[in-house]
């Protein structure tokens, strides 16, 4: 289940799942879209098996718009880090400091979420990643799943 | 195996990467907002700069050294911070970040303080040294603002900029920038997003346009 995966990802990221979870399954299969599909399939273990199979499409699917959405939320912290330094400089002012932590040239709070992304990214074969990494929006993920799921 | 591609390997490789990067994630997630925060604030220095200011930066004094410190609070009085002072054709505005403004309705005569903390903010030139943290600067010397918000933008969003331009400067809700208009030397009222605006956003972005409001909408896709 992908529950254990979840035990050790802090609750911001548990959160950000959870509500993605619904709206992937909400979009690829929508209450009307479930009530047409499955009342036409006559028998219950017919409709417990395709019932089955659209959770695990969308449970597939919610997998991959999550990490489409935090390899973004890692990709543009480093961005943002290394644009306000790059500012700063020009006013002779070598980095920030937030909380205990300094923001200076590309030192390791800086570059943090670019690797963070690096080693997420890595779970996915080359066609996925590309996928996650020439997608702008979740909707284009998703239109992936609906073609798998017809 | 999957539809798309392997998620059981996805899957297992995502429970070890939470595993080992727990307090890299915490650590990522807590700074995350804020760093947007100071990238808005020095961006919207850096507009000054590149539309022909003078600007000069004001650090403030501690243990006897000058330190640039940012303001990631509403808390915190306003001299313990940094801020930037632009100078244009005889203009002298400051530049700061979490500030407290007085509403343009707040009277002190009223009950209770009617102020919003704003996360950037252009101002006249006055002397807040004697600011505590719950001073606010008085309305008639905001020049303008800025609302940042780390995410994607809905209707609401926006809604909600709309609703803080009315309380601070209701005038900028006008239709103003009809064919004569033209920008000012200074940014006007702006929400800036880290992420894209959703078509519920772009249509209210949209109307905001046709009513020739004075503010702006950034984000991912039309950066400030």
């Amino acid at each position: 289940m992908f529950n254990e995966a979840l035990k050790n990802a802090p609750r911001y990221l548990i959160i950000r799942y959870n509500s993605l979870s619904s709206y992937v399954w909400d979009n690829l299969f929508p209450n009307d879209y479930r009530r047409k599909v499955l009342s036409r399939i006559k028998t219950l273990n017919e409709r417990k098996n395709e019932y089955k199979m659209m959770r695990s499409i969308s449970d597939e699917a919610t997998l991959l718009v999550f990490i489409f959405v935090i390899n973004n939320f890692f990709t543009e912290g480093s961005r943002m880090a290394k644009k306000t330094i790059d500012i700063l400089k020009e006013f002779n002012v070598s980095g920030f400091y937030l909380g205990r932590s300094f923001f200076e040239e590309r030192n390791e709070n800086v570059v943090l979420g670019d690797r963070l992304a690096q080693r997420l990214l890595a779970l996915l074969d080359n066609k996925t990643r590309d996928l996650v990494l020439n997608s702008k929006y979740i909707y284009e993920i998703l239109e992936k799943y609906k073609e798998i799921r017809g | 195996m999957g539809y798309y591609f392997d998620q059981e390997f996805a899957k297992q490789g995502l429970k070890e990467f939470f595993k080992d990067e727990k307090t890299n994630l915490n650590s990522f997630g807590n700074k995350v907002n804020q760093t947007f925060e100071a990238y808005t604030f020095v961006q919207t220095v850096k507009w000054f700069k590149d539309n022909g200011w003078l600007v000069q930066i004001v650090n403030p004094k501690m243990k006897g050294r000058r330190i640039f410190n940012l303001k990631f609070s509403t808390r915190g009085a306003p001299s313990k911070y940094s801020y930037f002072i632009c100078k244009k054709n005889g203009l002298k505005y400051q530049i700061r970040h979490q500030l407290r403004v007085s509403t343009k309705a707040h009277r002190d005569k009223n009950l209770y303080r009617s102020n919003i903390c704003c996360d950037v903010v252009i101002m006249n030139d006055v002397d807040l040294e004697s600011y505590s943290t719950d001073t606010a600067l008085p309305n008639k010397d905001l020049i303008s603002f800025g609302e940042v918000k780390h995410m994607s933008a809905f209707a609401e969003l926006v809604a909600g900029f709309i609703g803080m331009v009315y309380e601070l400067q209701p005038g900028r809700l006008k239709k103003i920038r009809n064919k004569k208009w033209r920008m000012e030397n200074h940014l006007s009222p702006y929400m800036n997003v880290s992420g894209h605006l959703y078509n519920t956003a772009k249509g209210l972005d949209e109307t905001i346009k046709k009513r020739k409001f004075d503010i702006d909408i950034y984000s991912f896709d039309n950066p400030l």
